[in-house]
């Protein structure tokens, strides 16, 4: 499968996801910047993390307006889109994915390492931003909730405890932990080869495939 | 030319964590006789338009498609004649 990554300027996620997908996942990984408007070559199509644009104006605001935004609105029914922390923002301020961000509770960055329920396990995964108070404004179906932090929110109790989204369609997943932080043997967590690998064999996987 | 001022700030039904951390600072202060903290964001720019009336509707444009997220904010627009 044709994986692109997507470099927001700004943007400090994609090498390190590039370096995980390679090593967790069978994807040939293409880099390509924000001002790319075909992308129609690629399965799957990354938004890393990592503050694009200085997080100005709000989290994911300018790189929503770059003109790769386009193309991100006008994929096709068998190509799927994963926002990753700041991606997840880039897909909300766009309006593939439903909710937003607002500043932290303690008004400043913050980073820990979690416990996340997905898919029946307890990951742990590092979570690391200072627009991590995820806010709903529409009930989602339980399909739609991919991830939701153990002990809530670790943003601020005002936030939902949702870690991870995939919109209406299923094709658009948005998750804030990061798991190419926490997949390689001497990183602190090895959880995220876990995330990688069902995206792999479950997520990523076409109509038909098996 | 005109001058365009765009005043953005939280829904009321969205935390404003500043707001919120001001409150709890003044009431730790002890006065309480200070309430209803809001913050807004301000962007300011000119604008080339045939008259205020296209300003406005430019500057209407400007804040829906660019400057503001309306799941989560509201805005208000000030447009005047630029000295």
């Amino acid at each position: 499968m044709k994986a692109a990554i997507i470099s927001f300027s700004g943007a400090s996620g994609n090498l390190e996801l590039a370096e995980a997908l390679e090593t967790q996942t069978n994807f040939t990984v293409h880099m390509v910047d924000d001002q790319t408007t075909d992308l129609s070559e690629f399965d799957l199509i990354f938004l890393p993390g990592g503050s694009s644009y200085g997080d100005s104006l709000r989290p994911g605001a300018i790189a929503a307006q770059t003109p790769v935004a386009e193309a991100l609105k006008n994929t096709r029914e068998n190509q799927k889109i994963i926002g990753i922390g700041n991606g997840f923002q880039i897909l909300c301020e766009m309006r593939l994915l439903p909710g937003g961000f607002l500043l932290n509770k303690s008004l400043n960055f913050h980073e820990e390492f979690v416990a996340i329920n997905f898919e029946q396990e307890e990951l742990v995964l590092p979570v690391s931003a200072k627009f991590g108070q995820f806010v709903l404004f529409e009930e989602l179906s339980t399909e739609q909730i991919v991830m939701r932090y153990k002990n809530g929110s670790p943003f601020g109790k005002d936030a939902t405890d949702v870690a991870a989204v995939k919109n209406e369609d299923g094709r658009v997943l948005g998750i804030f932990a990061h798991p190419e932080r926490a997949c390689q043997s001497w990183q602190q967590s090895p959880d995220g080869a876990q995330f990688f690998h069902w995206l792999e064999t479950e997520f990523a996987r076409k109509e038909g495939d098996r | 030319m005109y001058q365009i001022k765009v005043l953005i700030s939280q829904k009321e039904s969205v935390i404003d964590p500043v707001a919120r951390a001001l409150q709890e600072a003044v009431n730790a202060w002890g006065a309480d006789e200070f309430s209803e903290f809001q913050t807004k964001k301000v962007i300011e720019c000119k604008v080339a338009a045939d008259s205020k009336e296209e300003a406005e509707q430019r500057a209407q444009e400007l804040a829906e498609k660019i400057l503001v997220n309306d799941a989560m904010e509201d805005y208000e627009l000030c447009v005047e004649e630029a000295r």
